[in-house]
């Protein structure tokens, strides 16, 4: 009895200074983090649908997607695309659409830009785990990435890889995720139209 | 303490991956760039130091039954600190590392150093054996990701070394890396998860060869000629 005692209070010891030295650092730590979301967030927004507003203002509001009462999970040309939140430019220009869905080898979470016109203005990947050197390309930084990001510009809602008979380039090598990326920025535009009809 | 010995015990003679064979999930994983190559040895080094050095103090106060668990908490709690500070600090690193960070909590190499090494040994020995035990792992990183890097998508340095507006070297992940060849002459299954075994395989092999060819030596010649090992 004695030594369970023993035992149970020696790992409390260490557990409870480790915990107290983690509180410390996430307190040191913790408005960075956020900072950084938050900066993140911003930046992938302003990338699809820049506002030009002074600093310290508000850029986009997020919408609540429950209280739209709108389909949030749209089906295009057979692939599943979920909508994770929209947000509505502070300038009135248009929405920020935050669409999920799978790629060649997870899942990517991609924003989509679209004009009070029905237009993608632009799209941006923040998450994927595509191969590198190959789907990967798609939320590249490098010249290849940037070419085909820019083909979307002034897509509409019936955009299509050029395999299908439409406009786009797919990245070479990389057929499954344009076409998923392809059908996602489809899927926003298509969602901002059901948006503005239910207003 | 012996510095010299320990530094040929764990990059050669005792590495962490050649020889002890441990911690070769996220090795696989994760040597794509040599930026996440150095930014994931640079992490586990500094975890393994800082574990090492903990457990080695902590150790006579440890009852023997519940070793393990004080080991997991120790290293979880070095493992989530470097995780924020990262998150915090060099956001480009966390995130191309992914998952990654958190599962070094379940690096082998960790646990099974506190286990083997620091819970015999004091505090000095601790430290060193962190430091080169995790040099050991990071040089074969590197080695990892320059040869995938290379063979792969022709490709030096992606993440750390940028070009595109003359030579410098970026710590925030961006840099283009050298394009030694159009990536598209690169055999580019080495850059996907089954290159990770093929490349490591193939550094088994050389390494084991290197290893046996110095033992053989030493029975030949006697110590009088000791040869340099190299990973390739």
């Amino acid at each position: 009895m004695k030594d369970i005692l023993k035992l149970a209070f020696v790992l409390f010891l260490i557990c409870a200074i480790v915990a107290g030295v983690l509180g410390g650092v996430d307190w040191i730590t913790r408005d960075r983090i956020r900072e950084y979301q938050t900066a993140k967030s911003n930046a992938a927004k302003a990338a699809v649908m820049p506002v030009d507003l002074p600093e310290g203002e508000e850029l986009y509001k997020e919408l609540d997607l429950k209280a739209l009462g709108l389909d949030t999970s749209l089906n295009v040309n057979g692939q599943k695309i979920k909508i994770l939140s929209v947000s509505e430019a502070a300038n009135g220009a248009g929405w920020v659409v935050e669409t999920e869905f799978s790629g060649a080898q997870g899942t990517l979470v991609m924003m989509v830009g679209v004009s009070r016109q029905l237009r993608c203005t632009g799209i941006s990947i923040t998450q994927h785990s595509e191969t590198s050197g190959l789907g990967a390309n798609a939320a590249s930084t490098a010249e290849v990435g940037k070419t085909f990001r820019a083909q979307f510009i002034g897509a509409d809602e019936n955009v299509q890889l050029k395999k299908a008979g439409g406009t786009i380039d797919a990245l070479s090598g990389a057929t499954i995720t344009s076409r998923s990326v392809t059908n996602a920025t489809a899927a926003a535009i298509r969602f901002v139209e059901a948006l503005q009809a239910a207003n | 303490m012996n510095f010299k010995k320990q530094l040929k015990e764990g990059v050669i003679t005792n590495n962490p991956i050649l020889v002890q064979q441990l911690g070769m999930c996220a090795t696989m994983a994760i040597t794509t760039s040599l930026f996440n190559g150095v930014g994931m040895g640079l992490s586990v080094l500094i975890i393994l130091t800082c574990c090492n050095v903990a457990v080695s103090a902590v150790r006579k106060f440890i009852p023997d039954q519940i070793r393990l668990a004080i080991f997991v908490v120790i290293i979880a709690g070095f493992v989530t600190i470097v995780d924020l500070l990262l998150q915090a600090f060099i956001p480009a690193l966390s995130e191309s590392l992914g998952v990654f960070i958190p599962l070094i909590v379940v690096n082998c190499i960790i646990i099974g150093r506190a286990e083997a090494f620091c819970q015999k040994n004091p505090v000095g020995p601790s430290f060193v054996d962190g430091i080169t035990q995790g040099l050991g792992y990071t040089v074969v990183l590197i080695v990892m990701c320059l040869i995938r890097e290379f063979l792969g998508s022709g490709r030096f340095g992606g993440g750390l070394i940028d070009v595109t507006e003359g030579f410098r070297f970026t710590l925030d992940g961006t840099g283009s890396g050298v394009q030694l060849f159009d990536s598209q002459y690169g055999a580019s299954i080495l850059t996907l998860p089954v290159g990770g075994f093929l490349t490591l395989g193939f550094i088994f092999a050389a390494m084991q060869a290197a290893l046996k060819k110095a033992a053989r030596n030493k029975a030949e010649y006697g110590d009088a000629e000791e040869e340099e090992d190299e990973d390739e």
